[in-house]
Parts: C-alpha cells; structure tokens; sequence
C-alpha cells in the first residue's frame, strides 16, 4: 500500500511529475525515508537521493557548490555513471531525504524517455534544454508553413508569348525567371499587363525586358510576419521564397490572407499602412496586447521577442517615412541603425530607444539641421508609440550620434585602440548593431570596417572579454534567497543583469574575435559553432540557458503588462516552481563555467 | 468468522507460536533495531465496546522507514461505524469490505515478531490489541510499545515547564521538528507520520540510545 503523503509529494515534483499515478504508487512503495540532524554528513550509496525537507550544502573539496533543498536531486551522478565525485552533503538544517534504489531507477529510465532525459540533462547540467511534457510550445508561422512548393520558372531569354502561355498552362499569377539555378528576375501577369501591352510591346519581346530584375526574395525559414513586412514595405504581391539560395516557390498575397489568424501579422501590416502620426500614437496598447497573448501562447521567447522587435522595426521605418513626407525628401543617402536589444532581435516590452543615424555626407549645414529635425521627429514619434527614450541618450536625435561614415568609423577605432574599461563597458551596446531603414551598402561598408577592426585585436578582445565577466550569476538558491559568491543573500534577481546580458557579453566577445556578421545571440551561437570557435555543447548550453533566462524574463513582463505594473526585470525566487529552479541553477552554472572559459582564452596575460 | 470457536487450539498456538519466537534485546542500541509503527481506526476509544475499523503500519530498519513495508487494512466491524465516520471517514459499507479481525491479528502478530511496537498514543493501540487477541484466541500476549507521544512528553518535561494542551497531538509534533504534515485519522498516514517523528525523536537522543531507554521513557 502507498502512503498518500509521498505520493501527492512526487506527483509535484518534476520529472516524477510527468508520470500516472500509478506509476507513482509503485515508485513510491520502493522508497525508504531516512531523518538528518544539522550537522550530519550524508554518505555516498548508489540510491538516487530526493530531498523532502529541511537543508542541504553541498560541498566540493575546496569550496560550497550549492544548497540542496526540498524537491532538489542528489545521486544521480553515481547511478548514470558509476564513478563517485568528491562532493560532500551536509545537513545544515534537520530534513528528510527519500532514498530511491538504483533498480527502481534504472526501471523508470528505461521506460520513460523523459524522465530519463531529466537525470541526463541534470547530469550534463544541461536541464534547461528539459521540457516537460505538459508544457508543449505552439509556434508562429513560418514561411516554409505558407510556401507551396511549386516552383514555376522560365529562362529570361524566353519570349513574353512562352512566358503568357506558360502561365496559363500551369495556372499561376508569376513565373520566376531563373539563369543558371539562380533567381534573376520575377514576373507577374500585371507586369505583362502594364509593361508589355499597355506599352504596345510585341510578344516577341524577351523575359528580359520586362522581369522586374534582382527582386525581393525571402529565406523559408522566416517568420510569415516577416514576409508580410516586406511585401507591405515594397508594396508587391508576390514574393520569391528560397531555400539555400535556391528558389523553391512563390508566396503570395492570398497565402498570407490563410494565415490571417496570427496577430503579428495584422499588426504589423496596420503599422505599415499608418502614413499619419496619429496611427501610430495609439498603437501602445495593441503591442502590449499581442505581447500578451504571445507569452500565453507558450512559445519560445526568442520567437516572441523576434515578433516584437518586428514590430519595433515597422514602428520605426513608418516614423522615418513620415518624417521623409514631412521634411521632403533627405539630402543624401542614410541608414537608420539599431542598437543592443533592437539590433539583436531580442527585445522585450520594456526595452527603450537605442538608435542612431548614418549618413552619406558629413553632417554640416543644411545636411545636419535636416537629419536633426528627421531625428527629433522619428525619437518623439517612438516615444509616443511607447519606445522610451533612452536615457543614456544613445538615440539618433543626440548629434553625437549623427555621423557619416566616417565619423564613426573613427569613434569606433577610437574605442578600439584605446579600450579604457569604462568606455568600453559604455560603448559595448555599440556593437550590437543592425540596420532599420535606408541604405544596406552604405550600412555594410560600416560593419565590414569595425568587424575587421575588431578581428585579431587583441588588446580589445581583452579587455572586452574582462568586462564581460565582471559581474558573475548568483550561486543558486537558498530558501527564498539568492546565494551569492559572498555568502550574501539577496531577495531578487535581476534576470538580465545576472543572467541574460551575461550572456550576450560573452557571446559577443566570441562573434566579434571571429569577424561575425550576426548580432543575435543564437544566430551568433550557431555561427561559432559551425566556425569551430565553440564546441556544440558550448553553444547547446549557453543557448539552453540564454532560452530559460529569457522565458523567466517574457514571463515575468507579461505579468507585469497584464496587472498593469512597473515592466520589471526583477524575479522573487520564491514564485518558481521547482522544474524552474532546477533550470535557472543550472543555467548559473553554465555561465560560471563559460566565464571562466572565456577568461581563459582571452585575458592571459599579454 | 467463527472458525476459532471450533478450533481453539491451533488458534491459540498463533499466540504461542510469538510468545515463543517474539524476542526483543532490550540493549539493542535503537538505531539497530527494527520497529514496526502501527496505528489503529477504531469505533470508539474503548476497547471492550469498540472496534478496530482499519490498521495501517510502516517498518523502520536501520533508522529508514521502508515504504515497502507499508500496509493498510480495513476491518469488518461487527457493528456500524456510527458516529466514528466523522472521524476517520470510513463508512459502514467500505468497512464490510475489509479482513475478518482474525486475519488482521495473525498478519500483525506475524509482522510484530522481533520488531518493536511503536504508536502515538499506544495506550489505545495496545488495549485494542490485547482485547481483540483474547476475544479472537482466547489469550493475548503481554504486548510492549514504544509511545511516541511518551517520548515527547518525557523531553518536554526534562526541560521543565508547562505543557500545553494539544502540543503532544501527532500534527503538533511533527511540526514542532518541521516535518511534513499527514492526512489525520487515516491509519496509514498516521503511522508514517509517526514513523517520521520517530526517526525525529531518535536524532535528539544521540546513537548510543538502546531500547531499554525508550521502554522507559514510554512508560
């Protein structure tokens, strides 16, 4: 016979959670129950140790690795491996600990893969990479959910006759125009429509003349938000989608209208279609709506900040175009640059402005007092859409921040050859960037010139590598305290000083001392992996444990939206539940770990 | 039911049979010993008018309580539950569906022998025990537990003062150590629960303790 009280006990404690209740009741009759007094020491045996009650310090030779308490695992090393580790358990205040034989849990790894999976991860500390099986996350559209895959091409030198007949043999509005396997041009029967017969163009007129040359073309992988901003932003109806460079097919207006029930979608469209400031002012409430609805949806946080950094990103391309319409057309070509958070596509509901202006010609006379007032006009109008100012002033309407190419180019290896700590920590958003609006080639001038600045300097990489483990993660969890290095004990966390941005900072220092082009942090991650520059269990872990910080974060900010709070990056240990604090301890350690890593490549001495 | 009215002699022999091999060395340090902990559901708290409804026990050896050990019956009862249902919870028809009384006491007196009885109150443990065996056998052995509720009250007197109503209650002492709170009135739960306070109580009186001193300070 069970006894109820230890069954209800597992039934709440992951993995044991995922498992029928009678599996529980059989696990449970295989249990002993031993008390510990403060101060007893629990002595290594090839049981899987559950603790119920009271607390544990767990102890390596030299130093306190971590408190164990009630849900929390110990054994488990020896029962996956065989080979007992160093470590000591004290009993620090009276508890009860559950003993599980190695039998009883060599039968439920075999029979359940998942729970299997959590010792496993527990093992590797790569819990966070754990899901539940309850918690089974849905996913925004993507482009490759859209897509038919029907591709229907013509070679360029082909006649606007074949080209007629073609498509209307297979029954498409386009056709896509391919020379050698690549995509060299789209045409649509509006074009032959209004460039071929409006023009009184014969048939015998080649693909060539009238294609729209190089178009817009978009990767399967993306969101379908994303397609829709794009066709909205350049106002056509067909879109070329590839894969690995290769065309696959065409997406079109009628199949995003199919997927109209995502919300981003909507949104993002409606923010295009604003011309007026007006529109734009009241859309606060929409996006906080949609941020809502997307973190109840479970799906991933890096997808759910990826949508509202879209978002953002539309925000900001229709005030540009506003301000384009207000002030007549700009002096010379510019690019509109985003930093930090916005550049790295991870922004949350509370991320402020960071932007600033790149521009063709150096900014004097008429060229600055126009791209000062096209500046007051973007940041203000961001601001009422609910982008806060920045308060460090990194924003475009900041005159520092107004530079042509090479204005910061010279800021840059201004930073870079004389890295003083403090400017650097300062200046380290900066290089997190990625354009908005305007010019892509007068944007990509400026990136190959700091990346290649960067590549190889070691002095830079240094002391960039030295301020990204500066602040180092709490140590772990103490009742409802953190416990940190010090022996302190503290009653929040700040997710984003002691976690997240410890993160981007280290990854960043890797993508920069290897010429990256990519700001975000997973796209960063899988790039060094594939370089070799991480090994793939670096980049499973740190990512698994940037995925689990960022999800405690969007959470967090959701609650906060929804009970109209203060957006906050402040977590009270003593609102997870335990499947949450096993992760988060184990994403600490995997930053510990990557820190001193890091430290270890870069900042030997010069 | 009756079996043992027309077979009294080999029904007695279950009593004999543990009076001969039930043997405890009360120098036994209790960290060594094997405990079996027992709690009963009854009718009422008078063993001559009353019944046992339902039993529940757990083992504790080497200091663990093992879960595998644990058991939990329910009895006929020869009469209605009555007003007892409030209590434990148990009604007439669940009770019906449990082991004769007879059975009850030959799977206990198997499982006591050479383990140490060990109750939260077992003044009524013990009563239910000795009336139930001489009603069913004819005789019941001399019967000897270990009072968790004893044991509290000896340690809360050592260090003098007043002794407040209810503190010596299962719930209360098992929060007075922190340990986690059972079901009440459910005999299984009852008897884990005391289980744990057990292994609670024996902490605070050091490895050298023998059986001997907890008779004594169950008394």
């Amino acid at each position: 016979m069970q006894v109820q009280e230890v069954v209800s006990f597992l039934k709440q404690t992951p993995p044991f959670d995922d498992l029928a209740l009678h599996v529980l009741e059989a696990v449970s009759r295989d249990l002993s129950v031993v008390y510990l007094a403060s101060g007893e020491q629990l002595l290594p045996e090839p049981q899987l140790l559950l603790i119920r009650s009271g607390l544990f310090a767990l102890n390596t030779e030299q130093q306190r690795l971590t408190h164990l308490q009630c849900g929390d695992f110990y054994g488990y090393q020896l029962l996956l491996t065989g080979l007992a580790d160093p470590d000591t358990i004290l009993c620090e205040e009276d508890g009860l600990v559950y003993f599980l034989p190695q039998e009883s849990f060599d039968k439920l790894r075999h029979q359940y893969k998942n729970f299997d999976l959590f010792f496993q991860r527990l093992f590797s500390r790569r819990l966070h990479l754990y899901q539940s099986n309850k918690q089974q996350s849905t996913s925004t559209l993507k482009v490759a959910d859209l897509v038919t895959r029907r591709k229907v091409s013509i070679a360029s030198s082909n006649t606007v006759q074949q080209a007629a007949l073609l498509m209307t043999e297979q029954r498409v509005s386009c056709l896509l125009i391919e020379q050698d396997e690549k995509l060299v041009g789209i045409l649509t029967d509006r074009d032959l429509r209004s460039r071929v017969l409006a023009k009184s163009l014969p048939a015998s007129t080649t693909v060539s003349e009238v294609m729209t040359k190089t178009p817009q073309s978009i990767e399967t992988d993306r969101f379908a938000f994303e397609a829709i901003q794009q066709m909205s932003q350049y106002n056509i109806h067909h879109l070329p989608v590839e894969q690995d460079g290769k065309a696959i097919g065409v997406l079109t207006t009628t199949d995003l209208i199919r997927s109209q029930q995502e919300h981003p979608v909507y949104l993002i469209s409606h923010i295009h279609r604003q011309h007026q400031a007006e529109g734009l002012n009241a859309i606060t409430p929409q996006v906080h709506q949609l941020a809502m609805q997307l973190a109840e949806q479970q799906i991933p946080s890096y997808e759910v900040s990826s949508v509202l950094t879209s978002i953002m990103d539309a925000l900001a391309q229709s005030w540009l175009q506003i301000a384009e319409q207000q002030l007549g057309p700009a002096p010379c070509v510019y690019s509109w640059l985003g930093f930090g958070s916005q550049a790295r596509r991870d922004m949350l509901p509370s991320a402020d402005q960071d932007n600033a202006l790149l521009l063709e010609k150096e900014p004097s006379g008429a060229v600055a007092d126009y791209f000062s007032a096209l500046a007051d006009i973007v940041c203000n109008g961001l601001a009422s859409s609910g982008q806060a100012l920045c308060d460090g002033h990194i924003m475009a309407s900041n005159p520092e921040l107004r530079l042509s190419l090479k204005g910061w180019s010279n800021r840059f290896a201004k930073w870079l050859n004389t890295p003083a700590p403090q400017a650097l920590l300062s200046s380290s958003i900066f290089f997190d960037m990625r354009l908005i609006y305007g010019s892509k080639a007068l944007f990509n001038v400026l990136q190959q010139d700091v990346l290649a600045r960067c590549k190889n300097n070691e002095l830079f990489l240094y002391h960039l590598a030295k301020n990204a483990t500066e602040r180092q993660p709490p140590l772990g969890f103490f009742k409802h305290f953190l416990l940190e290095q010090d022996g302190r004990q503290r009653k929040g966390l700040d997710l984003k000083k002691r976690g997240i941005s410890l993160i981007t900072d280290l990854v960043r220092v890797y993508a920069l001392s290897a010429g990256i082009h990519a700001v975000n942090t997973r796209e960063r991650l899988a790039l060094l992996q594939q370089q070799a520059v991480l090994t793939q269990r670096q980049q499973q872990n740190l990512q698994g444990a940037f995925d689990v910080l960022a999800h405690l974060r969007w959470q967090l900010q959701a609650e906060d939206l929804k009970r109209g709070r203060h957006l906050s990056n402040l977590l009270d240990p003593s609102q997870l539940n335990l499947l949450q604090r096993h992760q988060l301890k184990d994403a600490f350690a995997v930053i510990i770990d990557e820190q001193q890593v890091l430290r270890q490549r870069f900042c030997r001495e010069l | 039911m009756w079996n043992w009215l027309r077979k009294p002699a080999a029904v007695h022999q279950r009593v004999l049979d543990f009076e001969h091999e039930h043997s405890i060395d009360k120098q036994c340090l209790a960290s060594k010993a094997s405990f079996l902990v027992l709690d009963f559901e009854t009718t009422g708290l008078d063993a001559k008018k009353h019944h046992i409804v339902s039993a529940g026990w757990v083992r504790i050896s080497d200091c663990r309580i093992q879960l595998n050990s644990a058991v939990y019956q329910l009895v006929k009862s020869p009469a209605s539950v009555g007003q007892s249902a409030v209590i434990h919870g148990l009604h007439n028809s669940q009770v019906q569906q449990g082991i004769e009384l007879e059975e009850l006491l030959s799977l206990l007196l198997q499982e006591l022998k050479g383990s140490v009885l060990v109750s939260h109150h077992s003044a009524l443990e013990l009563n239910f025990l000795k009336h139930s065996c001489q009603n069913s056998f004819g005789r019941a052995p001399a019967f000897k537990a270990v009072d968790t509720l004893k044991l509290e009250l000896y340690k809360m007197q050592l260090k003098g003062g007043p002794v407040a109503q209810n503190s010596l209650s299962l719930p209360a002492c098992l929060a007075r150590y922190q340990l986690p709170e059972v079901t009440e009135h459910h005999a299984l739960s009852d008897a884990f629960g005391c289980a744990q306070l057990l292994l609670a109580q024996l902490k605070t009186r050091g490895a050298s303790c023998t059986l001997a001193e907890l008779f004594q300070q169950s008394r």
